[in-house]
């Protein structure tokens, strides 16, 4: 990337939920989207600004990524929701009752 | 989700007469509006009954209404024009408050009138107290302990409950209008009695007063699809107790840490989710300074004040995207109109700090009550923008033009350390000039946190300006290295306190400044803090780093606005400024715009082709006249700060387009006036000047009473008295404020009273109308009411008055 991605104002948009939220950015480089094809990943997140890669997930298995700071220190919470979302799918994809139950 | 093609015709209404808490900001809101509803193809029918306003001119709506903002009047104008939309959020509260009241009234519905925006109950929910706390109680956002009352009974046995000092808020009025904070059982139930009368709804909030608490606001935003922003926030210099509008604001916030700021940010984001509204809304928060912990202070679920200051600080042009928002479009479809290459869904970053510094009315009402609560007294406020918090206070209370040099008013510099204490503790409008003139009395800072709750940041660099005074007090003129004058630039500090504390001329600081190569470089305000490729032409000047103007060869004229909005100098002189420079821009003239009010059209980046956002001080329109190389200013639309400027720039050499400052002295001078008159054969009433006592007792008396005396070069009338005898002249001469001489002593005639407005090219002369007043001669023309034509001058007396021009 020319300049890279800077700051805690970078908005994103969730294609999963068509959601637009700002988030926490510090990165110089971006999925190359070609270089998608023929993996089982898709985009999940986007850059609204200039409509870079954000983020992936795969079509199966219980993975999902992003280019930016969801945990946002510092920066806006409003990605938090994710560590929800991951969170979740460990106990869904488990394979067993909670160890701990 | 793109526009709404269902609606074809759509209805604004505007926020009428300015009041105090609501003033050009809504005419700034509404302009805005109309244009954006009229670039997506919508026909606009306006109502609003100001005729100093630019929202009004034909060329911003397809039909303009000037009549009373009632709900019958509406009626009438709904069902002749018939529109399918209505747009009331950019209105102030009276735009609100219409919506609100058609919509009980089942107006809305019969006309199958669609409210865009923000829904009616998202607007119950934010102005109706009870709604809003009920709420915020489900939502588990903190407010404070408070109850609604709807009679003095109720409130004494809140009162009993939580003991004092408690705060009165009457639900829908505006700028706080009948609040205030009660210390003592006798002050709350006049205030209950007071809020009570105002409120529409004969409804109050009482509440436990948090004073002390820092108060910050957010301008949040949010469309259809739920993704909200906030354009910035902003921080009250002064803690909760003292209303936003009279509050000195810094913008971003400046003593939050990132775990503060977000959290107000999280909850602003709620807030405007839970309520549901679309467009723009903002929210006040007090937060504790020692702890975590807010509390919900207002919401605003409109364009407000503090929306219209958060779109000069940051370039966001808030109305216009939220009128876009109301028709159906997302945040994340618009394109930022500034950078013309990103989306509106961002938040704005500001790489600059914005100082508001409100303006109030008390050097005309001298008598009135100064002290500062939760009432709005303040009529107009200013803007600057520095690198840093010292230079914007510093630019600030220069674009304020009350009688300071430097930071100092004149009127304390002689006071006490205890009268000072005293002056502080009156929570007045001078209580920032009575802090400066503590610390270079020696006040710790610690002394006065102690006292008003400001936090140390400000105090500390308050104390950092008053350090440096010390440090020039302590040089001369030939003595200062580079090094040094470049820092006391960047500081903030004018030429002109640089040539009082060294004894020279404003000039001479200039000129030697100028040799040592020290000049104002200007910076961009761009929203983005030059992330993006920007197109504004939005300046600003500060000493620090390179300069970002390019300057243009083009043929172009720099117009000085009026300033902060003051009595005697409203929005009318906006309504000249923009019209010169649509006239010169269809003449395909440049033009530049130079003003500090951020409440006004004049000051949208979209108006002139240029906008520095400075001081109106010679040293800064001459440093902006430099920058751009312009040979011509206008004067003439800016008010009597325009004209004040007029004498140094001629004196500078720059030209004057129009009239003069011959011309305009001839007419401003008194006794040049009276040559003028009586060379031209004009009867005048009998006047003279005076130049001391004895000569104005004697001028009085060979005038004859009733006189009326005034100073020379006044707005509106400043400083204006009718003296009816010789002892009320001796008596007026002992007591009150000083008389500044020349005095101008006139004859008062109450006699009929008209004006002629007339424009002229040198040559031919045209008169489009005659306006009669219905009060005698000797209330101000601002001030009696006026017909136009005139009604009961025979048309022999206006054939007279006409080769009079």
């Amino acid at each position: 990337m020319l300049f890279g991605h800077r700051g805690a104002n970078q908005p994103v948009v969730d294609l999963k939920t068509k959601k637009v939220y700002m988030s926490s950015q510090n990165h110089s480089y971006e999925v190359d989207e070609p270089s998608l094809q023929g993996t089982s990943l898709q985009v999940r997140f986007r850059n609204v600004n200039d409509d870079t890669v954000e983020g992936l997930m795969h079509e199966d298995l219980p993975i999902f990524t992003t280019q930016y700071h969801p945990e946002a220190n510092p920066g806006p919470i409003e990605s938090s929701l994710l560590f929800n979302d991951f969170l979740q799918m460990i106990n869904d994809y488990s394979g067993r009752e909670k160890a701990y139950a | 989700m793109p526009k709404d093609d269902t609606i074809q015709t759509i209805l604004v209404i505007g926020s009428g007469p300015i009041v105090i808490g609501q003033a050009a900001e809504f005419d700034y809101a509404g302009t805005q509006a109309c244009l954006a509803l009229k670039e997506e193809g919508y026909k606009v029918i306006l109502v609003n009954n100001n005729p100093a306003t630019i929202m009004t001119d034909d060329m911003n709506a397809d039909a303009v209404y000037f009549e009373p903002l009632t709900v019958d009047v509406l009626e009438k104008i709904i069902s002749k024009e018939k529109p399918d939309g209505l747009l009331a959020t950019l209105g102030g509260q009276t735009g609100l408050n219409l919506a609100y009241q058609l919509d009980d009234a089942g107006i809305l519905e019969k006309y199958k009138v669609k409210l865009l925006g923000t829904p009616i109950d998202s607007i119950k929910k934010g102005e109706d107290r009870e709604l809003f706390r009920e709420l915020m109680f489900e939502i588990g956002e903190p407010v404070p302990d408070s109850t609604i009352v709807h009679t003095l009974e109720e409130a004494l046995a809140f009162a009993d409950k939580i003991g004092f000092p408690i705060i009165v808020r009457p639900a829908y009025t505006l700028g706080g209008t009948g609040g205030g904070i009660a210390d003592s059982l006798d002050t709350f139930k006049e205030l209950v009695r007071g809020g009570l009368q105002e409120s529409p709804i004969t409804q109050c909030l009482i509440e436990r007063s948090i004073a002390g608490y820092k108060e910050v606001e957010y301008e949040v935003m949010r469309d259809g699809n739920n993704t909200c922003i906030t354009i910035c926030n902003m921080e009250n210099i002064d803690p909760v107790g003292i209303h936003t509008g009279d509050s000195i604001v810094v913008a971003p916030s400046q003593t939050l840490s990132d775990d503060e700021f977000q959290m107000l940010r999280a909850a602003s984001i709620k807030i405007i989710s839970a309520l549901g509204i679309i467009g723009g809304c903002n929210i006040q928060f007090a937060l504790d300074p020692n702890s975590k912990q807010y509390y919900l202070i207002e919401v605003n679920p409109r364009v407000s004040r503090s929306s219209a200051l958060a779109s000069k600080a940051t370039g966001y042009p808030i109305a216009r995207i939220a009128a876009k928002l109301a028709v159906g479009y997302d945040l994340s479809e618009l394109i930022n109109p500034v950078t013309k290459s990103t989306y509106s869904s961002f938040e704005p970053a500001l790489d600059y700090v914005a100082v508001k510094f409100p303006r109030w009315p008390f050097d005309k009402f001298t008598t009135a009550d100064r002290k500062l609560g939760t009432q709005m007294k303040a009529t107009g406020e200013v803007m600057a923008l520095h690198r840093s918090f010292e230079g914007g206070v510093q630019k600030a209370v220069d674009s304020l033009e009350l009688k300071t040099i430097g930071l100092q008013l004149s009127s304390l510099k002689n006071k006490t350390v205890p009268e000072l204490w005293g002056k502080l503790a009156e929570k007045s409008d001078e209580r920032i000039f009575v802090i400066f003139e503590m610390l270079r009395k020696g006040v710790t800072i610690e002394e006065i946190h102690e006292a008003t709750a400001i936090d140390y940041f400000f105090l500390k660099s308050f104390a950092s300006l008053i350090q440096s005074e010390m440090e020039i007090e302590a040089k001369a003129i030939d003595q200062v290295t580079r090094e040094e004058l470049q820092t006391y630039k960047e500081k903030g500090f004018s030429d002109r306190y640089l040539a009082s504390v060294w004894k020279v001329s404003e000039m001479e600081v200039r000129a030697h400044r100028k040799s040592l190569d020290i000049t104002a470089v200007y910076k961009t305000v761009d929203t983005c803090a030059a992330e993006f490729e920007s197109h504004t032409n939005y300046h600003y000047s500060t000493y620090f780093g390179e300069n970002e103007q390019q300057k243009t060869d083009k043929k172009k004229v720099l117009m000085i606005g009026s300033g902060p909005i003051r009595i005697g100098q409203g929005i009318e002189f906006d309504y000249c400024s923009v019209h010169g420079v649509y006239a010169l821009q269809d003449e395909n003239v440049e033009t530049i715009m130079i003003n500090n009010n951020p409440e006004t059209v004049s000051t949208d980046f979209a108006t002139a082709d240029r906008l520095y956002f400075e001081p109106l001080t010679l040293e800064y329109v001459l440093n902006v006249i430099e920058a751009e190389d312009i040979k011509d200013v206008i004067v003439q639309f800016g008010g009597q700060t325009a004209i004040n400027l007029a004498k140094g720039l001629e004196e500078y050499g720059v030209n004057l387009l129009g009239t003069s400052f011959d011309t305009l002295d001839q007419l401003e001078d008194r006794d040049r006036f009276y040559q003028l008159l009586q060379k031209l054969d004009i009867p005048h009433v009998p006047g003279s000047m005076a130049n001391g006592e004895e000569q104005l007792i004697a001028h009085a008396e060979a005038i004859g009473y009733p006189v009326l005396l005034r100073p020379s070069y006044v707005i509106g009338g400043q400083g204006m008295e009718i003296i009816r005898s010789k002892e009320s002249l001796l008596n007026r001469m002992a007591n009150g404020t000083a008389l500044v001489y020349p005095v101008l002593i006139d004859s008062y005639i109450p006699g009929k009273e008209a004006e002629i407005d007339l424009i002229a090219d040198g040559n031919d002369v045209y008169i489009p109308i005659i306006a009669e007043h219905i009060e005698k001669a000797g209330v101000h023309s601002g001030d009696s009411m006026a017909l136009l034509p005139a009604q009961s001058l025979t048309d022999d007396i206006k054939d007279k008055n006409d080769p009079l021009c």
